[in-house]
């Protein structure tokens, strides 16, 4: 697999021969560091980190073929304070911050309550179908004979 | 160019042995095809065109440093 970070890198940089991948492993991953000349920083990180991230994901293929797990760290040349990296005892980052995967939903997106409803399930007009004729037949006739009876009275008097 | 790509594809596949690239010069641009075991296929291509994707990133920057264009097709 180190073969292979230096293949990629050199097929890719303006000076080849100033490429330097070294190993390290680390619990159950091994930690590449590829180095290249710093005018060809650039091209190995690529746009956006587009060929960075190109080298990581082949690379990331060939560990899964071998049943481990590799890191590809793009590196620093001078540290710095001009002292020698002290890759090992240094707490940092192995990578950039980056994206393992396109960001994706863990589940399908769901209510966090069950649904339910505001108010108690009504009907949105009180269902008057069949009350509605009667008053209109008691009513009609009524103002007539009230209308009647009290002037007939009036007019007795 | 030719040897990343055998390179690139020798690394992921189950069967390095039986990967095959040739190519073919058109116009302006050198195309690549890559062939590999069928059960090599998927690896590849990756979930979602993945793979075959990053080793044409890096194609196009090898290509470019040559002052050339190259087009990888597989399969």
């Amino acid at each position: 697999m180190k073969d292979l970070v230096t293949h990629m890198a050199q097929a890719i940089v303006d000076y080849p021969d100033q490429v330097v991948v070294t190993e390290e492993m680390a619990d159950d991953h091994i930690v590449y560091h590829l180095k290249v000349a710093d005018s060809d920083m650039g091209k190995v990180i690529g746009k956006q980190g587009r060929i960075a991230n190109a080298m990581r994901t082949l690379l990331k293929v060939a560990a899964i073929r071998k049943g481990t797990r590799a890191i590809l760290e793009i590196g620093e040349g001078v540290s710095p304070r001009g002292a020698p990296p002290r890759l090992s005892a240094e707490p940092r980052l192995l990578d950039e911050p980056r994206l393992l995967d396109e960001p994706r939903l863990l589940d399908e997106p769901r209510l966090l309550d069950e649904p339910r409803l505001l108010d108690e399930p009504r009907l949105l007009d009180e269902p008057e179908l069949e009350p509605a004729p009667e008053p209109e037949l008691e009513l009609a006739p009524e103002p007539d004979l009230d209308l009647e009876g009290d002037l007939e009275p009036q007019s007795e008097l | 160019m030719k040897e990343l790509i055998e390179y690139m594809a020798r690394s992921i596949v189950d069967y390095p042995d039986q990967v095959v690239v040739t190519e073919e010069r058109e116009d302006d641009r050198i195309v690549y095809h890559l062939e590999v075991a069928e059960s090599d296929m998927g690896k590849v291509i990756g979930k979602q065109g993945r793979v075959a994707n990053a080793m044409r990133a890096l194609l196009k920057v090898a290509a470019i440093r040559k002052s050339d264009r190259a087009m990888l097709e597989i399969g």
